[in-house]
This record gives structure tokens, sequence and C-alpha cells, in this order.
């Protein structure tokens, strides 16, 4: 089935038996669970766009293996045009969920793993890339969703995977046999993993020989034996079992991520993609973060949007809608929102082909798109929870609004501007506590990698020396008379 | 029997709009079922392709149609800038025209 509603999505994926536990207990049914579903809703849409006819020109394209039309989540990008579309693509889903949709991951893991293979193959003679089409074909055809498996739980870090106490902090190969491998370790923050249906293993870090154990890529289905999932907690998670207290009830905050434990899974050779070749192991890693870091300015320039139309929603609520100041910060926020977003572009508008064919977006500018969102939504958030006011913050609950005795004291405090209902004002309060606080901001800070992670590679790819000479030009410094003077101090 | 016009439209995929594309079609659709179909983009054959973008980047992709080709982008017509609420009316009349030309 190419192209899956999101109907059919929540439908193959009750065909599916992943392990998956909250709080000590074995969740038996991901769909319809209360804590699972809001995310599953959220991914559900990629699949609903690309039926619609007013945005299936982003969600769809035409696969470059088949040339059918294929859902975009599972395609390799072709062109710099692609890349852009992604970025637009990600902004619209994100502005209809406010929230994470989860398939970003593994479409990054896709194409990331896609032109690694091809390069493993031209240089050491492999097979990988053949294995590889085959199994993204199946994917497009099946229209899957795939989680990108990517970040190992690290122990020490100061420690390289094979000098750590435990051996299993990182993922690696345990035995090879004539069938194919089988691995062990452990992947954490897995963004839409339980209601995934493939999971993309790749490596964490760039690798050295003595860890090439820990050099593997490859395919398992979430359900595979040897596969649990312990499903993680997030802020105000328990209110999955409310409604308007949730904020967002039909689709979550951030991603609805897991710690996924891989005790002695066995993959056959078909769905190996790396094994040993930690030479490959940087590049690997470096696309997959460039291709994720690009996303940023899309997804959550989408949820930006949501924030900045609820902080100008509350605030006409409040009464407070004309005043200067608050234009003033609306303006703010769209201005970081559009910051985003152009790097998101900028990044895609640069961007290469690689010579797998597959384009490849800027990385320094990829980079700087996920600098800003580790600062950028913090201000957002704050702006629009400056707006609100702190009520956001001390709402009773939604039993006590609904409750039959305290509910009419709740509607005559709460209430704002004679315009609207306090139940308006109520809803509009819970989304912003839950799109601006906790789990949303350590997302927006941490995820496809951390501040730091973005800064080094700013600096290796910066190009620092160039930057000297531009100023050493300006100053009327010499550079070759300059060394040539000083060699020449030496030597007398 | 004279065969009814048909017009191709094909949206942009409107992930930031300026303005109500798919209202705009919906409307278009409720002026003039009498004497246009409108079909998806897809279901060729069509006499003319209707774009609707929603700003004025005007990135949807071009499928392969060589008739006449109508872009909504933003507020532009055929990259003229208009009034939005005058955007429906001067629509009509340029699909109207072709229509004309048509029969």
């Amino acid at each position: 089935m190419p192209l899956m509603t999101g109907y059919q999505y929540m439908e193959s994926l009750k065909k599916l038996k992943p392990v998956v536990y909250f709080e000590g207990k074995k969740i038996e049914s991901v769909v319809g669970h209360p804590l699972l579903q809001p995310h599953i809703n959220s991914a559900a849409l990629t699949y609903d766009v690309a039926h619609n006819p007013a945005y299936e020109d982003l969600a769809t394209t035409t696969s470059h293996i088949t040339g059918k039309k294929i859902n975009r989540f599972t395609h390799i990008h072709q062109s710099t045009e692609e890349l852009v579309k992604k970025v637009k693509l990600l902004r619209l889903i994100a502005q209809q969920t406010g929230s994470c949709f989860q398939r970003c991951v593994g479409f990054d893991g896709l194409n990331a793993v896609y032109s690694t293979t091809f390069d493993i193959d031209k240089k050491l003679n492999t097979k990988y890339h053949e294995r590889f089409l085959k199994y993204l074909q199946y994917v497009q055809e099946n229209d899957l969703m795939v989680a990108g498996a990517m970040t190992d739980p690290k122990g020490d870090r100061g420690l390289s995977p094979s000098k750590q106490a435990d051996p299993d902090l990182y993922v690696h190969v345990v035995e090879k046999n004539d069938k194919g491998i089988v691995i062990r370790g452990a992947k954490t923050h897995m963004t839409g993993m339980v209601n995934s249906h493939e999971m993309l293993v790749m490596p964490t870090s760039a690798l050295g020989e003595e860890d090439k154990d820990y050099a593997v890529s490859c395919a398992i289905p979430v359900d595979a034996p040897g596969v649990f999932h312990i499903f993680g907690r997030q802020t105000n998670d328990k209110r999955k079992f409310d409604k308007m207290d949730q904020g967002n009830a039909e689709y979550g905050i951030v991603g609805g991520e897991c710690l996924t434990v891989l005790e002695n899974v066995f993959v056959p050779w078909d769905r190996v993609f790396m094994c040993g070749e930690f030479e490959f192991t940087g590049g690997l890693v470096e696309r997959f973060a460039t291709l994720h870091r690009q996303n940023y300015g899309g997804c959550k320039g989408g949820v930006s949007d949501v924030v900045t139309g609820a902080a100008a929603a509350i605030a006409e609520y409040n009464g407070v809608g004309k005043a200067s100041h608050i234009k003033d910060k609306l303006v703010e926020m769209i201005h970081l929102t559009e910051t985003l977003y152009c790097c998101s572009i900028a990044c895609s508008s640069e961007g290469v082909r690689l010579p797998s064919g597959a384009y490849y977006p800027n990385s320094l500018l990829g980079n700087v798109v996920k600098q800003n969102v580790t600062r950028h939504i913090y201000e957002i958030d704050r702006l629009c929870q400056d707006i609100a006011g702190g009520f956001i913050a001390t709402l009773p609950s939604e039993k006590d609004f609904n409750h039959p005795e305290l509910g009419k004291f709740i509607r005559k405090y709460y209430v704002g501007k004679a315009d609207y209902s306090t139940e308006e004002r109520y809803r509009m309060a819970r989304l912003i506590e839950n799109m601006t606080g906790g789990t949303a901001l350590a997302e927006s800070m941490h995820g496809a990698g951390s501040p730091q992670a973005q800064r080094v590679m700013l600096l290796r790819m910066g190009n620092l020396p160039h930057k000297i000479k531009l100023a050493q030009k300006l100053a009327g410094i010499n550079v070759d008379n300059s060394k040539k003077e000083a060699a020449a101090t030496k030597q007398e | 029997m004279v065969k009814k016009f048909k017009v191709g439209f094909k949206f942009c995929g409107n992930c930031n709009p300026y303005i109500e594309t798919q209202q705009l079609l919906l409307n278009l659709k409720k002026e003039l079922k009498d004497e246009v179909d409108l079909v998806f983009w897809e279901n060729q054959p069509y006499n003319a392709l209707l774009i609707l973008s929603g700003c004025l980047s005007d990135c949807a992709e071009r499928p392969d149609f060589s008739g006449p080709t109508i872009v909504v982008a933003g507020n532009t017509l055929d990259h003229f800038p208009l009034e939005e609420e005058n955007l429906k009316t001067t629509l009509i009349k340029k699909i109207e025209l072709m229509k004309s030309e048509f029969n």
C-alpha cells in the first residue's frame, strides 16, 4: 500500500506486537492507550496529509526507485527543491499538530544510510547499498513508519564504547553467522518508536578500529524477538487521562519517547547495512545529524506558529490584545520563528549532491538551525508565558472546572473579556502551559543533538583561517612577508 | 451535447499560506458548478490548469500539462497583485473567458 491513510496506519499498528512497558506494566495495545494515542494521532497526520489535495504537493513525491507516488517521509531527496519541500512539509504538519509527529527521524535515517552505504560499497566492494535499496523499496511500497535509532546510552562520555565498564552501553554485534548478526545494547530517547513499524539502527558516534563491533547499522521490526521498550515519562503525563488539562489532547506534547532495549536481537544479513566498517561511522552520524538539524526551523517553526497564535488569543481573552507591548512581543515571536525557518530554508537551498545522487543540506547552516532552536524556542515560549499571565500555572483542575459545585466559582473568577467564555480562556491557558514548559523545552535543547554538538561542527566548518586572512588583509598585514620576517628573525 | 469545460486544480501544499486557497476553490466550485468542472490535477484530461499557491513563493510543482495555466499565488493572479476580495471575481472572469474561447 504505497500511500496509507491515518486510519490504515493505525490499523497496521494493531497487527504488530511490540513489548512496551510503563510503570512496570505491559501495555497490551499501543493503539487506544491514553498515554500513546496522542502521539499516534500526530504520526497519523503524516499519512492523512498525503491524501489531502491541499497538502499532497508537499506530502507526496515520486520514488526515484519505482517512479510511483509515495509519502515524502519514505523518500530520498533528489534535489535542493526537495530539501526545501521537506522543511515546508514539517512546518505544515507542525502547525496542525502543535507537536512532534515523529516520522522525520526515520526519514533522516533512511537518507543518511542510503548515501553512506553507497560510499561504503564504492570503497570496499561490499553489497550494503543494494541491500538497502531493497529495504527502502519495501518501506516505500508499504508506507512504513521507521524510527531512527541512533542515540546509545553512552555511559561514561569520556570513554569510547569498547572502554566502557559495561559493553552494552553502546549497541554492538555479539555474534555473526551465515544467516545474520546478533546485536545487544539499547537506544535512548526513541521518538515515535512504539508506534513505528520498523527501527533503523545506526551508530551514535565516530568510531575507531577498536570499536568496530559497535559500527553497526541495520533494520529491525519494533516487535522483533528480544526487543522491548520502556516508555518515558513526560511533564504532566498523567493528564493524558484527562482532556482539557492536557492542553493539546489530540496530539500531545513532543514525540512520546522511550528506552528501547535490544537483548540479543537477531538481524538477517539482508537487513544489515553496516557491520564493522568503523571508518564510515563518523560520516553517517554527521549526515544524519545535519539532515535532522535541518528540520527544526520547519517543525519548531510550525509549533511556534501555534504558540504565537495562542499568545495573541490569550491576550485578547485577557482584554489586552490591543496593548502596544503585547503587539511588540508578538512581533518578536514572529521574528524569532521566521529566523528559525530562514535557516532551514537556507541550509536546504544550499544543499549538495552526494556521490549516491541523494541531496544533503549545507552542514554549517544546518547546525546553525538547531543552535538557534536551543535558544529561540525558549525565548518564544518565555514571551508567550509573559503575555498569558501567571494563571496558566495555577489554574484549578479540569475535574474542578466541571464539578457541579466548584465549577461555577471557577467560571466566575477566571472570567476574562466579556466576549469570550471562561472555558475558552481555560483551554487556551492549558495549551500554553503544556506547549511552553517541561518536556517541550528540553526537546528543543537536546533533540537532534545538544548545543555543544552543534558548536563543535560550527568551529570545524566555520573556516576560521579564511576569516583571519580577511582581517589581516584589511589591517594591511602581508602574511607572506610576516612569515618571511619571522623566519629571518629566528635565523638572526 | 456541449462538453463541459474542465479545469484541473493543484495546491502548493499550504505550509504557511497568506490566502485561503481551499476556501477559494470551494467558492469557485460553488459559483461555476453549472459551467465548469474543477477536478484534481491527476485526473487528466482537462482544458486548463489552475495552480493555487498560498503565498508568493508559488512552490507548487507543475504537472506535465501543455495547455493554458492560471496561477494564483498569494494575492496575485498570473503575477499581477490583486486585493483578496477581488481575487475570486477576477479569477472567475478569467476562467469564463477561457471557457468562451474554448467553445
